[in-house]
């Protein structure tokens, strides 16, 4: 095979590897739970690496309070107040550490939980992958356009 | 000619011959899955190895099992060494180009895969932790192509050899008494996590979970089995084995 071809073939087989590895990674729909206790008047906030996916969260607390959640850049992708029962569906963008804070302003300590389930695939892979087969499809293309003229050029010589 | 021409014309003639379509394609898909497929919850360079701790290792002894003995017996059994001797080739720079050429193939494949995972965790290619997993990685692959390398040889038989190789690999990997404590530091599953816990701990200086015992086993055991073996294999080649 030509070099070329190999190449083709190598960045196209990378490429497919990721959207098998996509699919298996994100086959399970495992719901992730997090409970925290927020003191009267405090702020407590937990920090935790996501994917860009989809997700679906469920918040429950014993009272009121209010709820940020920034994404890795510090951006604030909710912020929602009077929150004791509520759920809300993200598109999380970007791959790293969110901050989840809650502010408590009642007088009382009161504890938060929260359900996240995550859906979809992970953007990124997805982009990688559809850019990698791309890739590997056009190199195999070209050896193909390129083993065409070479022996059209052959036969008329 | 030169050891060193020849050494490296005989590398390319078997990266071309055994590792070109589709077994280094076969060796990506299946370094690519070994490494990534299980994410974790959390971020972070400790969590660089959780894909080959469950099923990753698994896939990788699979693959050694099944391509290794390809190169090794099935050129025995085909004849091709025999051609390749006819020439004016040295027996042990043979046999060297035909390990280097399997060990880069796996290196690159499965390095390829703590690369991709190095940003899949959030992880900074600058950090010391991806390239002691490459390390623990290669000392494994170092052993299992030196077991499978010596079966081959022995017994000239690509089929058999591989048989052989799974039976002894899945014999010690699923031995009831190797599932937990002393006995559990020989097994590769184990071994792969023991190292990079113990490296990663002392790089990071946070607090030794592994115990310096444990961590001489986990990297003696591959390490010393596998120089040996191919050493042993050299031996064998050089001096004992008779080819018709």
């Amino acid at each position: 095979m030509k070099k070329l071809m190999q190449l083709g073939v190598i960045l196209f087989t990378i490429g497919l590897s990721l959207v098998v590895v996509n699919l298996i990674r994100n086959a399970s729909t495992f719901p992730m739970t997090t409970s925290t206790s927020v003191p009267s008047k405090k702020q407590g906030s937990q920090v935790f690496f996501f994917r860009p996916r989809d997700v679906d969260i469920q918040i429950s607390s014993s009272s009121a309070l209010m709820i940020l959640i920034r994404d890795p850049s510090n951006a604030t992708i909710l912020n929602a107040e009077n929150v004791t029962h509520a759920a809300y569906t993200l598109h999380l963008e970007k791959r790293g550490n969110y901050n989840i804070s809650a502010y408590n302003p009642t007088n009382s300590t009161i504890t938060v939980n929260m359900y996240l389930t995550f859906y979809n695939l992970e953007n990124d892979i997805t982009q990688a992958s559809v850019v990698l087969i791309a890739a590997g499809i056009a190199t195999i293309i070209v050896q193909k356009v390129l083993d065409t003229r070479l022996r059209r050029k052959e036969s008329s010589a | 000619m030169k050891t060193r021409t020849m050494f490296a014309r005989l590398l390319t003639l078997e990266l071309q011959t055994y590792w070109s379509f589709p077994a280094l394609e076969l060796v990506i898909f299946t370094a690519l899955l070994s490494i990534l497929n299980n994410p974790p919850f959390f971020g972070g360079y400790q969590q660089l190895n959780s894909g080959i701790y469950g099923l990753g290792i698994l896939l990788q002894m699979l693959i050694i099992g099944v391509l290794v003995p390809r190169s090794f017996a099935g050129s025995i059994s085909r004849r091709e060494t025999n051609v390749l001797l006819s020439y004016p080739t040295k027996r042990t720079i043979l046999l060297a180009s035909k390990i280097a050429a399997s060990f880069l193939v796996f290196f690159g494949a499965l390095s390829l895969g703590v690369l991709f995972n190095v940003y899949l965790l959030g992880v900074s290619y600058f950090e010391l932790a991806p390239y002691v997993l490459i390390a623990v990685i290669s000392v494994q692959i170092l052993f299992l192509c030196g077991l499978s390398l010596f079966i081959s040889l022995l017994l000239k038989n690509e089929v058999l050899s591989i048989f052989a190789f799974l039976l002894i690999m899945f014999g010690l990997e699923f031995n009831p008494a190797a599932t937990s404590g002393f006995l559990s530091n020989f097994t590769q599953i184990r071994s792969n996590n023991v190292m990079f816990q113990y490296l990663t701990t002392i790089l990071y200086g946070s607090k030794a979970t592994v115990t310096l015992g444990d961590f001489g086993i986990a990297i003696g055991f591959p390490l010393l089995t596998g120089l040996a073996l191919i050493a042993a294999s050299f031996i064998y080649f050089r001096w004992v084995l008779q080819l018709d």
